[in-house]
């Protein structure tokens, strides 16, 4: 029956010994090193020159050769354990186990006979004083057994425990390109058709590029250009938007003017013989502040009808139209106002739109802040006034381009 | 360390009283001076030597008396409602509890006159 009432009481006991657990980590001293090395798939370096009109990409492939050193160490993860009422629980346990030994032999000295100066309702003596004295042992027993059971569990429990593992540390590594060979294979320029270089070298023309070159790839990986390629490329890019944006000198902005006579400064780089093109630029700025410019700027109008009134446009595009053969070859056409018919098939990008007429798919520009560009929606059948201009090249796509002054639903 | 020890024992019992002090403790408790109730003097018809007189008549002057009529048990039941103020010998009984006592308890009145029970 004691045993019942004190194995709870014990177990409760010993559950509250909290024990605090701290783990540490504890390098040794390096035992040994050793050098790994390994090859990898390394990058894919170009060097691009320019002999107008020859452009030049010589390409070399590379291996990666990794040198690596490492450090060999034991590494000791040390867990100790303790407790803050370990020496307080044994502390008062001992305590309270030999007060209880000295109060049971004491009690053998004192008197046992009971108090007979009371007689409870039961009929029996007040407790003895030997009783009182045994009670009192029993008490701090009571207390100094859980306790000395805490202290002794939360002794053996504590400690420290290690275990050990073996380090591979990574000390020092190396890695530069190596084992340089030409490149061989085919070679992606603007995401178009491959290109099949077999002797490390890429020639092209300058005038057959019909947009600049912004991404050269091989197999997926981007060939590093180093500085001198990367101006290069700066300059040759510039020439190609120059020559891909070309359009009458009189029909464009003094802000496009600009801009253009910037592209030629930096295609001069790799281009000698410029000095033309920027003479003519000059010049037609010249001849607008001398009020000698044919130059004149798009008129504003508030409807399509006297968008119509103003521009009177000289020919229609739209399904069925005699005009519509015209639209392929509109660089002929470049200034002309003409109507458009057609369905928006190509959601506006900044300005520009894709819209098709029939067969035939043309960009749209569409000046941001009017207030008609809301009906430029995908799917929109639309009518409109429009200048027409030079093809535009986008992402290797050329069509004609339209700048549209009015439009509306139609159709 | 002093006030569970005291705890622990006061929750102990000692030895069985018995009957003849059990007996005389009663006596002593209803003869209580200097306020003895007046129904022990009119039920009981004793005088000042109040306790001399019971523990004659009941016979637990004698050390060797045990109870018959009233048994113990009965006896005990009624010496419970004496002392429901205290089992302190200095305690005085109420004399409410006396007079029921008196009222519930015929046998211990019959034994405290003298009578055979």
């Amino acid at each position: 029956m004691r045993l019942a009432l004190w194995g709870p009481v014990l177990v409760v006991a010993c559950g509250c010994a909290r024990l605090e657990t701290t783990v540490r980590t504890e390098r040794g001293p390096v035992l040994e090193t050793f050098n790994r090395s390994s090859v990898e798939v390394g990058p894919v370096k170009g060097e691009l020159s320019v002999e107008w009109p020859q452009v030049l990409v010589a390409m070399q492939a590379y291996d990666s050769c990794r040198e690596q050193t490492f450090e060999v160490l034991n590494e000791d993860t040390v867990t100790e354990r303790s407790s803050n009422a370990t020496g307080a629980s044994l502390s008062m346990g001992i305590a309270n186990v030999l007060a209880s030994g000295v109060l049971f032999l004491s009690s053998l000295a004192v008197s046992a006979e009971p108090n007979r100066a009371t007689i409870d309702v039961q009929g029996r003596y007040g407790p003895s004083t030997r009783q009182y004295v045994q009670g009192a042992g029993w008490v701090t027993i009571g207390i100094g057994v859980p306790a000395l059971t805490v202290g002794v569990i939360s002794a053996l429990r504590s400690g420290e425990s290690v275990e050990r593992q073996r380090l591979e540390l990574l000390a020092q590594q190396h890695e530069k390109p190596c084992n340089p060979r030409p490149l061989v294979g085919p070679v992606v320029l603007n995401q178009l058709e491959p290109v099949m270089v077999t002797d490390g070298t890429l020639e092209l023309s300058a005038s057959s590029l019909s947009a600049p070159i912004d991404d050269v790839r091989f197999f997926g990986r981007t060939i590093e250009l180093d500085e001198g390629s990367l101006a290069t490329l700066d300059a040759l890019n510039a020439c190609v938007r120059f020559a891909t944006s070309g359009a009458e000198l009189s029909r464009q902005d003094e802000a496009t003017l600009y801009a253009r006579n910037e592209l030629l400064i930096r295609c001069r780089a790799v281009k000698r013989e410029v000095s033309a093109e920027m003479n003519a630029i000059s010049d037609e700025l010249n001849a607008r502040r001398e009020g000698r410019s044919t130059y004149r700027s798009t008129p504003r109008v508030s409807s399509f009808d006297e968008a119509m009134r103003v521009f009177t446009p000289k020919r229609v595009f739209a399904v069925g139209s005699e005009d519509l053969v015209h639209l392929s070859a509109s660089a002929a056409i470049s200034g002309q106002a003409v109507v458009f018919r057609g369905v928006v098939v190509g959601e506006l990008s900044g300005d520009l739109g894709v819209l098709s007429i029939g067969e035939t798919q043309v960009f749209v520009k569409v000046p941001a802040g009017e207030p008609w560009r809301s009906a430029f929606v995908m799917g929109a059948r639309l009518e409109g006034v429009a200048l027409s201009d030079d093809p535009l090249t986008i992402a290797g796509k050329i069509r004609p381009l339209l700048r549209a002054v009015w439009l509306r639903s139609a159709f | 360390m002093l006030l569970p020890g005291w705890l622990l024992g006061a929750g102990c019992v000692g030895a069985p009283a018995p009957d003849a002090d059990l007996c005389r403790d009663l006596i002593t408790r209803l003869c209580a001076a200097p306020t003895r109730c007046p129904g022990v003097d009119a039920q009981l018809s004793v005088t000042d030597s109040c306790e001399d007189t019971l523990l004659t008549r009941s016979g637990c002057s004698n050390d060797g008396f045990t109870f018959s009529s009233p048994n113990r048990a009965e006896w005990l039941e009624c010496r419970a409602i004496v002392v429901r103020s205290g089992i302190g010998r200095e305690v005085l009984p109420e004399c409410v509890d006396v007079s029921q006592m008196l009222t519930q308890c015929p046998g211990v009145v019959t034994l405290l006159k003298g009578a055979a029970p």
